[in-house]
Formats: C-alpha cells, sequence, structure tokens
C-alpha cells in the first residue's frame, strides 16, 4: 500500500547505457522489480537503481506508458482459466504507443518482461499476437523475416501434418 | 651395410659443415667439399637417397643462393596472395555488415524467451476453439524455434475433436497433457466416413477407441452432439447411453445437443425432432459432474445435473410451430443449482406458447441471465418465459437484440422492463431500495449490471433505443454496457439518475446521454451529469467514431484517467 510520502517521493534509475532517470515513485512502481528493489533498500532515496538490461531509449519508452497508467489498479494475479477468456483487445492509447517499429517492439516485451509490468507485457504479447493472427506460415516468416530452417525430415512431417489437416 | 656406412658418413659431414655454418665460420673446405660430392654421387649412380640438403653443397654458393631467393621469391607471392584474400574477406565482411545487422533485428521475434512466445501463442489460438488446431499447425510450420514452442505448450492442443481424421487425432493427443474433448454427430460426419476410411467416427465409436488406446480409460469431459433428423437424433441419443452404462460420462463436464436442421430451417420447421423416448433416456442418467448444458428446444422434461452451473437453451417451436412454454418452465425448475442462464428466442412466426401448466418457478441461484431476441420473436412467447420465472438474485442482465422491427423492439423492451411510465424514484436508502425492487415485482429493480447489445441495421440512424429502459428503475446499477452499431442514443434514459462505476459504449452513433445539451452548447454538462462522473471509476470508448472525433473536448471535461480509449479487434 503506497502512501502520500511515496507519492511525492522520486527514484533513480539507471540504465545500462549509463543514462540516469529521475521519475515518480508512483511511475516506477508499475514495475514490480523496481518496487521489490525500493523496498530492499528502504528509505534511501539517493541511491540509484541499476537496470543492466534495459537502454535508455527502451527504458524512456516504457516509463512513457507507465506514466500514462500511472493510476491504474493493480493487475488481477492470472489464473490458469484466464487463458480461454482472453481477447486481442487493446486501448486506444495503448494500440498507438505501441505502434513502433518490430526492434522496439521486441525490446518493449523485453524490458515489460524483466521489469515485470504484465500490463505492458500484455500489450506487446498480444500487439505481436494480432500481428501473426490468421496468417500461414510463410507471410508470418515474411513478416518477422525468419528464415525456414526446418531439416528435409521436418519438412516432410509438416507436409503431412498439413495433409492430415486438410482433410477434415 | 656400406650404404649404410656411406649414408651415415654423409650426413656426419653435412652436419659438420652446417655446425659451422651455424656458429657464423663458415668457411668453404673445397677438398672435404669435394669429397663429399663424389660420394654423393657414387650414391646416386647405385640409387642412394637423393638430400635435399645437398643444395647447400652445389658447385656453387651462388646457385644455392638463387635458389633460396627464388623460394622466398615463391614464399612472398604465396604471403601476398594470402594477405590480398584476406583483405578481400575483410571487405566482404564490412559489406555484409550491415544487411546482417538488419537481419538480426528483424529476427528479433526469435529474440524473445520460449516463455513469451508462448504468451503469444496462446493469445493467438484462443476464443475460436474450431480454427485453434490450424493456427497451432500454423505456428509450429514457421521454423524450428516455433515449432518447438507450439510443440511444448500443450494448450495449443487440447482440443480433440473426432471430426478430425484419426492421424490428426492422435497427433494432439500425443501434444496435449489435458484434452478437451468434442464430439459431434451428424450426417455430413457420416458422409465423410464412407469416403475416408481413416477418419475417426463417433457414430461407431471408433474415436473413443482411438483416444481410450492414447490416454487409457477415457473419461469425456465435453460431448457437442449435432444431428440432423429424429433417425440421427435417436442414434445419437443410444451411443451416449453406451458411453454412460460404460461410465464414459462419469466425468462429463460439459454436453451440448443440438439439432442442427432445426436452426437452419426455422421458421418454417414442421414435426418432432428427438422422440419421448429418447428424451426419456436423457431423463435417465445422473450427470453429477455437469458444468454447462446446452440444448435446443429438445430438452427432457428433467434432468439429473444437480451441480449445473450454466444453461444455454435455443428456444425454438417444437410440435407444428407450438413452443410448449410448460414444458421448459418444468425443465429449468429441475435445475436449482444454475447460476447462469442463457435464453435464445430463435426467429420464428409462430408465436403460440403452448398451455401453460406451471405458473411460476423459481431459480434461486441464477445471477447472470442472458436473453437473446431475434427477429420475430413473438412478445407473448417472452412474456410467457419471463413471467413464470422468478430470479430472486439476478444481479447481471445481458440483452442481445438482433434485427427486430422498431415494434418488436419497443413490445420485447416493454415485456423485460415495463411500461415506460413505470417509473419509480430514486431511493435515499436500503430500505428503500428494497421497497423500490419489490414494487418492480420482478428482478430490473435488483440488477447490478446490464449488458445492452442492439443490431438493427436495416433502420440504421432510426431512434429506436426502448424508452422503457429507463435507468430509474435500476438504482442498483453500477455496470453498464451499450453496443448498437450505428444507432443514436435516446436522450431520456435518465442515466445521471443511477451511480455507475462503469460505462462502456461500443459503436454507437452519438452518445447524447454522456452529455446535457442546454441552449445549443452541446458541452454544457448538468450538474446531475456532473454527480454522475463522481461515482464512475472507469469509462470505455469502443470504437465510437462521433465520440473520438471530439476526444479533445471529452478528455478536457472527463477526468483522463477514468478514460479508456479501445479499439475492439475482436467481438
Amino acid at each position: 500500500m503506497s502512501t502520500t510520502e511515496d507519492k511525492t517521493r522520486k527514484v533513480k534509475l539507471v540504465t545500462s547505457d549509463n543514462e540516469e532517470f529521475e521519475v515518480d515513485w508512483e511511475v516506477a512502481t508499475r514495475s514490480v522489480l523496481i518496487k521489490h528493489m525500493l523496498e530492499d533498500i528502504g528509505e534511501s532515496e539517493e541511491q540509484a537503481i541499476p537496470l543492466p538490461n534495459v537502454t535508455a531509449n527502451v527504458l524512456k519508452k516504457v516509463l512513457e506508458w507507465c506514466e500514462h497508467h500511472r493510476k491504474d489498479p493493480e493487475p488481477a494475479p492470472e489464473s490458469s482459466d484466464d487463458n480461454r477468456k482472453r481477447t486481442l483487445e487493446i486501448g486506444d492509447w495503448d494500440a498507438k504507443f505501441i505502434q513502433v517499429d518490430q526492434e522496439m517492439l521486441f525490446e518493449i516485451i523485453l524490458a515489460a518482461n524483466y521489469l515485470d509490468i504484465k500490463a505492458l507485457l500484455d500489450v506487446g504479447c498480444k500487439t505481436v499476437a494480432n500481428m501473426i493472427k490468421g496468417k500461414q506460415p510463410e507471410e508470418i516468416r515474411k513478416m518477422f523475416n525468419i528464415v525456414n530452417d526446418f531439416t528435409p525430415e521436418e519438412e516432410a512431417q509438416i507436409k503431412k501434418e498439413n495433409e492430415w489437416a486438410e482433410d477434415r | 651395410m656400406k650404404r649404410e656406412f656411406e649414408a651415415k658418413l654423409l650426413r656426419l659431414s653435412v652436419g659438420h659443415h652446417l655446425e659451422r655454418r651455424n656458429g657464423m665460420e663458415l668457411k668453404c673446405d673445397q677438398q672435404s667439399l669435394k669429397t663429399l660430392r663424389e660420394k654423393l654421387r657414387s650414391l646416386d649412380e647405385h640409387g642412394g637417397v637423393m638430400d635435399t640438403r645437398k643444395l647447400w653443397i652445389g658447385e656453387d654458393c651462388e646457385e644455392s643462393q638463387i635458389s633460396r631467393l627464388g623460394e622466398l621469391k615463391a614464399l612472398k607471392l604465396t604471403l601476398d596472395s594470402i594477405s590480398s584474400s584476406l583483405a578481400e574477406a575483410l571487405e566482404l565482411g564490412k559489406a555484409s555488415q550491415n544487411p546482417l545487422k538488419w537481419h538480426l533485428n528483424a529476427c528479433g521475434i526469435l529474440r524473445l524467451p520460449d516463455e513469451i512466445l508462448t504468451r503469444i501463442f496462446e493469445q493467438v489460438v484462443t476464443n475460436d476453439e474450431h480454427d485453434e488446431v490450424d493456427f497451432a499447425l500454423d505456428l509450429s510450420q514457421v521454423c524450428r524455434q516455433f515449432r518447438s514452442v507450439a510443440l511444448g505448450t500443450p494448450t495449443l492442443w487440447s482440443y480433440v475433436c473426432d471430426a478430425r481424421r484419426s492421424e490428426v487425432v492422435k497427433m494432439l493427443l500425443a501434444r496435449c497433457n489435458r484434452p478437451r474433448i468434442f464430439m459431434r454427430f451428424d450426417s455430413d460426419l457420416k458422409r465423410a466416413q464412407r469416403k475416408s476410411q481413416s477418419k475417426s467416427s463417433f457414430a461407431d465409436s471408433s474415436f473413443v477407441r482411438l483416444v481410450e488406446s492414447k490416454t487409457g480409460k477415457v473419461s469425456l469431459r465435453s460431448v457437442s452432439v449435432t444431428y440432423d433428423s429424429l433417425k440421427d437424433g435417436h442414434e445419437a441419443v443410444n451411443t451416449l447411453n453406451a458411453f454412460y452404462e460404460s461410465g464414459t460420462l462419469a466425468n462429463l463436464e460439459q454436453l451440448e445437443i443440438c439439432n442442427r436442421a432445426l436452426k437452419l430451417t426455422t421458421p418454417y420447421a414442421h414435426g418432432q425432432f428427438m422422440s419421448d423416448e429418447d428424451l426419456e433416456t436423457i431423463s435417465s442418467w445422473n450427470l453429477k459432474t455437469l458444468r454447462t448444458l446446452r440444448c435446443d428446444s429438445m430438452y427432457p422434461r428433467t434432468i439429473n445435473a444437480p451441480f449445473l452451473e450454466e444453461c444455454e437453451i435455443l428456444l425454438c417451436p417444437r410440435y407444428h410451430g407450438e413452443w410448449n412454454v410448460d414444458q421448459l418452465i418444468h425443465f429449468l425448475g429441475s435445475l436449482p443449482s444454475i447460476q447462469s442462464l442463457t435464453l435464445e428466442f430463435e426467429r420464428s412466426k409462430t408465436w403460440n406458447p403452448g398451455e401453460i401448466i406451471v405458473e411460476v418457478v423459481e431459480l434461486p441461484n441464477v445471477k447472470q441471465l442472458t436473453i437473446i431476441l431475434r427477429q420475430h420473436t413473438g412478445a407473448d412467447l417472452l412474456s410467457a418465459v419471463i413471467s413464470s420465472l422468478r430470479f430472486p438474485r439476478v444481479k447481471e442482465l445481458s440483452i442481445e437484440a438482433y434485427y427486430g422491427k422498431w415494434e418488436h423492439m419497443a413490445v420485447w423492451f416493454n415485456t423485460l422492463f415495463g411500461e415506460e411510465d413505470e417509473e419509480f424514484a430514486e431511493p435515499d436508502s436500503d430500505e428503500d431500495v428494497d421497497v423500490e425492487v419489490e414494487k418492480i415485482g420482478n428482478f430490473i429493480g435488483q440488477l447490478e449490471s446490464l449488458n445492452l447489445r442492439i443490431f438493427d441495421e436495416s433502420y440504421a440512424g432510426r431512434d429506436v433505443f426502448p424508452t422503457s429502459v429507463a435507468f430509474g428503475k435500476m438504482p442498483l446499477l453500477r455496470h453498464l454496457s451499450v453496443e448498437a452499431p450505428g444507432l443514436p442514443c435516446p436522450t431520456n434514459w435518465d442515466i445521471e439518475r443511477t451511480r455507475l462505476k462503469e460505462l462502456r459504449v461500443l459503436r454507437l452513433k452519438n452518445c447524447n446521454f454522456l452529455e446535457h445539451q442546454h441552449e445549443g452548447d452541446p458541452l454544457c454538462y448538468s450538474m446531475e451529469n456532473l454527480s454522475l462522473l463522481d461515482h464512475l471509476e472507469r469509462i470505455d470508448i469502443v470504437d465510437c467514431l462521433d465520440l473520438k472525433n471530439r476526444k479533445t473536448e471529452i478528455e478536457d471535461f472527463f477526468p483522463r484517467e477514468k478514460l479508456r480509449w479501445m479499439t475492439a479487434s475482436t467481438y
């Protein structure tokens, strides 16, 4: 539970490329990782939190998301049945926010995963899922520039699977 | 022996000669060299060894030096060639650096850890069971990493359906750890089986045998039966009964029994689609684990499913256009445990509800009620069903109305919500709330959540929203969702009389009820609306073009953190 004092508190974050960001406690603690680190270091306001897996340009983007969602309620814990009920719905702001090139999109996903920001990770994964949904393997390869690295044996197995699946 | 001796002597002499040379005391002893030359010549003549070291002892040192220089020259040429090759390789490396960098970036998806790829795949393969296997197959055929992740995610493969070839069923069973087994029974499938012997079959139980052979004793979790005719229905019930008796249905959680032809041919359907004898058979089953039941009007008079939670019924005329509401009410009366009830009124021009003997049945545990109304659904039928049921604990109501004429819409909503003038004052205390709810006499007054979906595209633009849906009748309402593509909202819904916490509007043409128009000023909000805002914690605006065009104005007025602009990609 955050106190009024917490909300006025500033947090220093240091990226892998040694850039320092000073942000509101409420914004920084959208990340569960940072929240736990802050709990560990206690009242020591001067101590900067090192984020060795995030570069400055990615952290800037992540903090933009955290700033916009600073007042959001804590996300509910995920249950195993949630998978069945998921939709690919994304809020307008989030959809616009995540309109970035592929490199940045995957960097954001990796950063959200590392920083433990479930809602942002969800936005990133839904965006990629939306890109993939309904596409044939060749279209997916083309979209993400993936090389078809199957062995001839695997290709034969895939061909067989397709033959089975086509005859419903 | 002689040869050995001579060779040894030669080695010693040359060694000595070299020692001297290495010792920087290189002196040309002509006599000894001459002797050695003779010995070598003699050795050659007798087929002796040809030692390259004799180059050192040529007739002329100059000759030897020239030869060495020749070797050095050749060596230099080789080194030059190597150097040139290296320079070339370096250039090639530099040239390929940019595309390689681009390639590495572009393949970023493969940098994601497997658990994230799994999460993405699960989102791709969701809410669309019939295409699940196809999506999973597509994902597993992109590249080796995708395949490894897809095959390692059992949830992608758990939809095991008998309508697939046996090879596919085997593949799915091998890849999922907890199958959700779906079975179908229809004439299309039987025709397909005749064509393809390898296809698994529900009718002759080969699907079950196949599943059993892979998983041990099979215990069906979900059975979906669709059939076309009385004969097919009889066969389906007989097969299910055989499964029931063998214990295959002992853990059944979901059961669906629907006549496909009935849905396709209504409102012109005539005749009976499942015999009373078959319905009696279904009544005799003790389905202790059943949680969800979906059926059409071929429901039995009672069903023994004491822990049933969800029930969906597609209401169609049963006998020559007769709806037999009495049997429906009796059937629902045998399901006191249900918490969620969906009544879908299939389109029909025949409105005869039949003779009603059972007066009122109470469903004490129903918290969610969904009513789906289609074209031509008779208001007298709707009224007969709703007035025969009591829902003392309903908190959530969803109404979906499709393509009804405005007159029908009005009658439907008046039937559900009461006449327009049946309004009640906003209660001041909990005690007052009870009084108001009692006055309304049914469940509308106790609603906490209302979800309206109205589709009337043929009358787009008309003010078709029912005025009877006045929020003054719902003092406890906290969650409201309204979806009506292309339709303008009414201005008289009294939304300010609620204490809504969450509001979601989807695809409305305009949302007048979000504003209060005073003296031509569209942005002059009334005090009542301000009071509404105090209670609202969340407003979701989904695909509402009019509102989106005025986003800046709306964000100036509404607290930004309460607003969520959304795009519905899946509905």
